[in-house]
């Protein structure tokens, strides 16, 4: 890998059914996720919104792609959720890597993250590190 | 809840959890991906994806904490420092680090720190959730 190399780009239709799905996963049952009468009635966003945590997923799955059993052992994610991803959107995750360091046991890669929905608009960003032997 | 007598440092939420197949299961379902194609049936020689075990540290955030309706995450830092197998036993704590109100919005921000029964930490992070006014 060197400066500048894209990540491997993920998509995904988000629809009631999957936030369902994860809100079963996640115990996470908060009705703006869930509750389509009251998300059109009081959300500001008039719609039902997917988990930060289901669209933020997207990003380590990108992640393991490109450094596999790395990620998982010594991966670092810092995020910002800056726009929800509302029911029917479709989220593409971006990535590329801004700087790679030598250290004194393989390299430490930085990279720019994050997920655009299917309007363009930034859903999440952040930065993603990892440790790995070989760059 | 009464969120303004929460006290920096306050352990808000301590839980155990099973890392079962079921769950990691249904949350590769959640997320639509798969279970990979050469994890063993009894689910002893996979690994969770790191964001399944983050999902359970913040479950129990989510549900000591009596989390409002309305309440949005704003912003997630996560640390994995070690890979965690499937049919793992872990203990998640999260403990208050921000109870702040700003524009008339309450900013709770936690930090999670999940351990396996060799008490080796294997994620930690920072969550920051807005509740509604």
């Amino acid at each position: 890998m060197t400066k500048g190399d894209q990540l491997a780009e993920i998509v995904k239709l988000i629809d009631q059914n999957s936030i369902n799905c994860y809100a079963r996963a996640s115990g996470d049952y908060n009705p703006i996720h869930i509750d389509e009468k009251y998300a059109a009635r009081s959300s500001p966003f008039e719609s039902t919104i997917a988990h930060g945590m289901m669209i933020a997923a997207t990003i380590s799955e990108m992640m393991n792609i490109d450094f596999k059993d790395d990620w998982a052992s010594n991966g670092k994610l810092k995020l910002k959720f800056r726009a929800p991803v509302l029911s029917g959107d479709t989220i593409t995750t971006f990535g590329n890597v801004k700087d790679i360091s030598e250290r004194s046991c393989g390299y430490e890669i930085i990279c720019s993250v994050g997920v655009r929905r299917h309007t363009g608009e930034i859903a999440i960003s952040g930065e993603a590190r990892i440790s790995t032997k070989g760059s | 809840m009464e969120y303004e007598s929460l006290v920096l440092g306050d352990i808000v939420s301590e839980r155990f959890y099973n890392v079962d197949s079921d769950t990691v299961e249904a949350y590769l379902e959640a997320i639509g991906a798969s279970k990979p194609a050469d994890a063993d049936n009894d689910g002893k020689d996979w690994f969770a994806p790191p964001m399944s075990v983050a999902a359970l540290g913040l479950r129990g955030v989510i549900q000591d904490l009596s989390i409002p309706e309305g309440t949005l995450h704003v912003s997630q830092d996560l640390e994995f420092n070690k890979a965690v197998k499937v049919g793992a036993k872990l203990f998640c704590q999260a403990k208050l680090s921000q109870n702040s109100i700003r524009s008339g919005k309450r900013f709770i921000a936690v930090d999670l720190k999940i351990e396996n029964t060799d008490r080796a930490t294997v994620l930690t992070g920072k969550s920051t959730l807005v509740m509604p006014s």
